[in-house]
């Protein structure tokens, strides 16, 4: 999709009665907008506004922000679902002010972040305007002087250190399985960190390989991320060794990862 | 077999456990930590510590450091021998003989 027609879902979103008025900024994100999308790809939509959207609706998601949800909505037009989330400008700025800086104190950064609030940060830095230009490009400017990578790579080192800990313990108690699927977990994070570190995150590991292509981090060729993300090296009668090697490697992202 | 009790030597192999945590900082500092202790690194420690590979001895590591930083192998040595020592009481490394 061209920018034109971003732009021109303006007109379809009117004609159905799903825009609010008096509203801020429409902008579509999501795998479409990046080039990553398919012909089955959905196009995720944001519809921000100072109201609550009262119209229709097809569910409500869970946001740790007040209010707790933002309205979803659901539409088919010609063969492509459109999903339309409708937040509210005062929700935006209570998720800024979880990520403006990196919280003092123990508890993980990052933590208190649902997968809807993750989403639309991610979306923010590659979304394609619709309505309200003004608005995104202060959001995107924003977004780029907070600290949202450090604390996502933080967020993310520390869900490493629980699986390489569940790991370690496994494989100490002879639960080899476990410890495979524990280590799995644990390098999943590991990249995690890496990508975010370099300004790429995302709530969903299924665009990891994507994400690492766009990121190119320094640390880590692909083809040594996608032999072990495809355990190309792991041998059934010696799983401890592929183990050994993959939190291996988690060390090493982790020691070269700055936060 | 890797063992935490052990004194190391110059012919020793440290490795780090693998259950380590680390932690490059923006500013060069580095941590790490074992389950019950952490530690921050210095520069030169961090050169030591990033050349604890499990196939690396104390002497190699120690000829290093010689070469990174122009100083004696004893000296060198001494410092490696010492820091290994350091991370194995904060079990984030262990050394085998």
């Amino acid at each position: 999709m061209t920018a034109d027609d971003y732009r021109a879902c303006l007109g379809e979103l009117t004609g159905r009665g799903l825009l609010p008025e008096p509203r801020l900024a429409v902008f579509a994100g999501g795998s479409l907008v990046r080039g990553w999308g398919n012909a089955r790809s959905d196009l995720d939509i944001y519809v921000i506004a100072q109201e609550r959207w009262r119209g229709e609706t097809t569910e409500l998601a869970r946001v740790a922000l007040q209010p707790g949800t933002v309205p979803v909505t659901a539409l088919y037009v010609g063969d492509r679902r459109w999903d339309l989330e409708y937040w509210l400008e005062s929700q935006v700025d209570e998720l800024f002010g979880k990520v403006m800086e990196v919280p003092a104190g123990s508890d993980p950064a990052g933590r208190h972040l649902t997968d809807p609030e993750l989403q639309l940060l991610e979306r923010l830095s590659h979304a394609a305007p619709i309505d309200g230009d003004d608005w995104l490009q202060r959001r995107q400017e924003q977004r780029a002087a907070s600290a949202l990578g450090t604390i996502m790579t933080l967020r993310a080192l520390h869900y490493q250190d629980i699986y390489i800990e569940d790991a370690v313990g496994q494989l100490a108690d002879g639960d080899v399985y476990s410890a495979v699927l524990s280590a799995r977990l644990a390098f999943r994070y590991a990249i995690d960190a890496l990508l975010a570190s370099c300004g790429e995150f995302g709530e969903s590991p299924k665009w990891f390989a994507r994400r690492f292509q766009a990121a190119c981090p320094a640390q880590l060729s692909f083809d040594d991320y996608w032999s072990l993300e495809t355990m190309r090296t792991f041998d059934p009668a010696t799983p401890e060794k592929w183990v050994e090697e993959v939190l291996r490697m988690c060390q090493r992202i982790a020691s070269e990862t700055s936060v | 077999m890797e063992t935490t009790g052990i004194q190391p030597g110059l012919d020793s192999v440290p490795s780090l456990r693998l259950d380590a945590r680390i932690r490059r900082l923006r500013g060069g500092k580095t941590l790490v930590a074992g389950p019950r202790q952490a530690l921050e690194l210095s520069e030169t420690a961090e050169f030591i510590r990033s050349r604890i590979d499990g196939a690396s001895t104390v002497r190699q590591i120690a000829e290093a450091v010689v070469g990174e930083y122009d100083i004696d192998f004893g000296t060198a040595a001494a410092d490696v021998l010492e820091l290994i020592g350091t991370l194995m009481e904060a079990e984030v490394a262990a050394c085998a003989p």
